[in-house]
């Protein structure tokens, strides 16, 4: 067992406390009282802010007194394992799209590879065939038909397919 | 009769070829997102909406109300086949439809399925048919104030009548303004929330947090599981359809309880999901051979069913009407409209006379193309779930960042899909609502606004919501509503020396 139900139930609650109190602490950049025409812009933030704080420290007391279900897993590590299979090539692909501004082909075909490779245990033609043929579909349903572009990398400027 | 002429007119724009195409297309379309888990109808909806930019208004909503129909009867088809409901709203209808399906009797229970559907769906079109007016009628009635009250007693039913904890239901509904008010605000022109981050200024787009919240949170909270399909083959033969449609008026008490209680958490912000499983409790404790139920008994099938299909389609109600989504994808939907430059309310029925009867109309036509589609593709969308979980997850998971991009073109509304994938993932795990988020999302800054001039309009005093007694009476239902878990605990305390038989608990 990685967590327990009550753990996970505090730990989401202090996430959720957190969130509160960036949301506060972000609108007192603005006056957060009214004046004669009524409430500042940073009035609404700041109660809603407000809103998560109360409501987080409700389920925090919530959890922290809950009599049934305490000791049962909420995540076992086999399935924080499978979780972390599933977000780590996730993660890859945003690094490789987004950070190192690959674009979404290049990043579309690596992340497909990768999980189906690795993960699903496919032989090269198989994986080959699906994430090329992915990335050619989304190419003639996006860019030519529905003309949309998606985003594109140095690859693709490379091939002038700009 | 104004009602006639308009549905009549209404049924001229629907009825073109074009607009049949459209049908067929997001029907199908639905019935494939409905049956892939980690891709509902919210999602399908937010998937297609920067698709539809470009599209005639009408032409748009008609696309993705039948994307919407077929949805739901996807989710159906895979929670009597599979025991995996594809939607959050078809969870009820697993617990007798897969026990029908493992007896053999699959077809009949996903003619129930689908047919008690239909009923329920036309059912509720015909109480928005009757209700559109005098509701537009009645919103006109309406200056900000009154709206306010409105939105406050549409987050004060989620806590009242929610089910979830009132603590989490806050959490959610208050996360879903404040993410609405990141960016530029309307009034002042200020930037709020930024927190220097250029990326932040433009806001934060619900769709780009549906896709994340519904797809990837789904997701994550799917392969938590060990995720097997082991379907039971169905074929769908005419001749059973014929007899259930035969068998069906035997449940007419069933067939219309669930379609009123449908409506009314359809029009009510209760949702399609909160309606299906408060009829499935209502049938299992009215019906005659309730020891029979999660058995598979047909009645349990068809309960959930016509509850969870009036209740979608009713959700339009309230949001076109008043300009409040009944349910997540409503919210999503309205979302679109504003996004199309249509401004939701009663003055749509005046100034958007084609488009409110052409959808009413169209929502008449779909759903009986979506029961003919659904019934004669059953097989095919079954195959579907037979291709490994280890390719669809992947390409669900491409096709979520695809279209997070095309909503701005925006590489930082990446990142934020994962963020809010994980934050759908707890909110799973620990049972917080994620519908009051996503409305909260969408009519964040109408409510603001509204709130505001409200204060402008009576120099700053709250006075301003207790100044005539349509918005006293909303906003003291609110206050009541926000207090009702406070007031219910405080009575259960009381009666709890007697063995008070509890209702049945969603």
């Amino acid at each position: 067992m990685l967590v327990s139900r009550r753990g996970l139930a505090i730990i989401t609650a202090l996430l959720a406390l957190g969130f509160g109190a960036a949301i506060v602490l972000g609108a007192l950049e603005y006056d957060v009282g009214w004046d004669e025409r009524g409430p500042e812009p940073g009035y609404f933030p700041f109660w809603m802010g407000l809103v998560v704080i109360a409501g987080a420290a409700g389920a925090l007391i919530e959890a922290i007194f809950a009599r049934d279900q305490t000791a049962q897993a909420a995540i076992t590590l086999d399935q924080a394992r499978r979780i972390g299979l599933f977000l780590l090539p996730m993660l890859g692909f945003l690094v490789l799209t987004v950070a190192l501004k690959l674009g979404l082909y290049v990043g579309m075909i690596a992340y497909l590879f990768t999980v189906m490779l690795w993960q699903g245990n496919y032989r090269l033609p198989a994986t080959a065939a699906v994430s090329f043929g992915t990335a050619a579909f989304f190419f003639v349903m996006f860019e030519h038909w529905l003309k949309v572009a998606l985003m594109k990398g140095p690859l693709e400027a490379w091939l002038g397919m700009h | 009769m104004h009602n006639i002429a308009d549905l009549l007119h209404g049924f001229q724009v629907a009825l073109t070829g074009y607009h049949l195409a459209l049908m067929v297309a997001g029907v199908l379309f639905g019935i494939l997102v409905g049956v892939l888990p980690g891709l509902g109808a919210p999602n399908g909806v937010t998937l297609l909406i920067p698709l539809t930019f470009s599209m005639d208004p009408v032409s748009a909503i008609i696309l993705l109300a039948s994307m919407y129909w077929g949805a739901l009867f996807g989710g159906s088809t895979t929670s009597i086949l599979f025991n995996i409901p594809g939607e959050p709203s078809s969870v009820a209808t697993t617990f007798d439809g897969h026990p029908m399906a493992k007896q053999g009797r699959a077809t009949e229970a996903l003619s129930y399925a689908f047919l008690s559907a239909a009923f329920g769906a036309l059912f509720g079109v015909v109480v928005i048919t009757l209700l559109a007016v005098p509701a537009a009628k009645f919103a006109h009635k309406f200056s900000s104030p009154e709206y306010f009250a409105v939105y406050f007693l549409a987050f004060a039913c989620f806590v009242g009548l929610g089910g979830a904890s009132p603590f989490k239901t806050l959490v959610s509904a208050g996360m879903g303004f404040s993410l609405a008010a990141v960016g530029m605000d309307t009034i002042s022109g200020s930037l709020r929330l930024t927190y220097g981050l250029p990326d932040l200024v433009k806001g934060v787009s619900f769709l780009v947090a549906v896709i994340g919240l519904f797809g990837i949170g789904e997701l994550i909270a799917t392969m938590e599981e060990r995720l097997e399909f082991r379907g039971v083959h169905a074929r769908v033969s005419p001749r059973d359809v014929l007899k259930t449609i035969a068998a069906l008026p035997a449940y007419w008490v069933a067939l219309i309880r669930s379609s009123l209680v449908g409506c009314w958490m359809g029009i009510t912000p209760g949702g399609p999901t909160a309606a299906s499983f408060m009829s499935y409790g209502l049938a299992r404790r009215f019906s005659p051979r309730s020891d029979r139920f999660g058995k598979g008994e047909p009645e349990g099938v068809i309960a959930p069913e016509a509850a969870d299909h009036s209740a979608g389609t009713s959700a339009m109600l309230p949001m076109l009407a008043l300009g409040i989504p009944g349910s997540a994808t409503a919210a999503v939907m309205m979302g679109g409209l504003m996004i199309w430059g249509l401004h939701p309310g009663p003055m749509l029925f005046v100034e958007q006379k084609s488009f409110v009867w052409g959808l009413i109309a169209s929502m008449y036509v779909a759903n009986v193309v979506a029961v003919l589609l659904v019934l004669f593709t059953v097989p095919l969308f079954a195959a579907i779930l037979r291709i490994p979980f280890a390719i669809i997850a992947p390409l669900i998971v491409m096709v979520c960042f695809v279209g997070a991009w095309t909503v701005s073109s925006s590489p930082f509304d990446l990142w934020l899909v994962l963020a809010f994938g994980v934050i759908g993932y707890l909110f799973k795990k620990c049972d917080y609502p994620i519908a009051p988020l996503v409305l909260a999302m969408v009519i964040g800054d109408k409510a603001e606004d509204a709130f505001r001039q409200s204060m402008i309009m009576h120099a700053g005093s709250l006075g301003a919501f207790w100044s005539n007694w349509l918005c006293g009476s909303l906003m003291t239902l609110a206050i009541l509503l926000l207090l009702w878990p406070l007031i219910a605990s405080l009575f259960r305390r009381r009666v709890a020396t007697t063995p008070a038989e509890m209702p049945v608990r969603e």
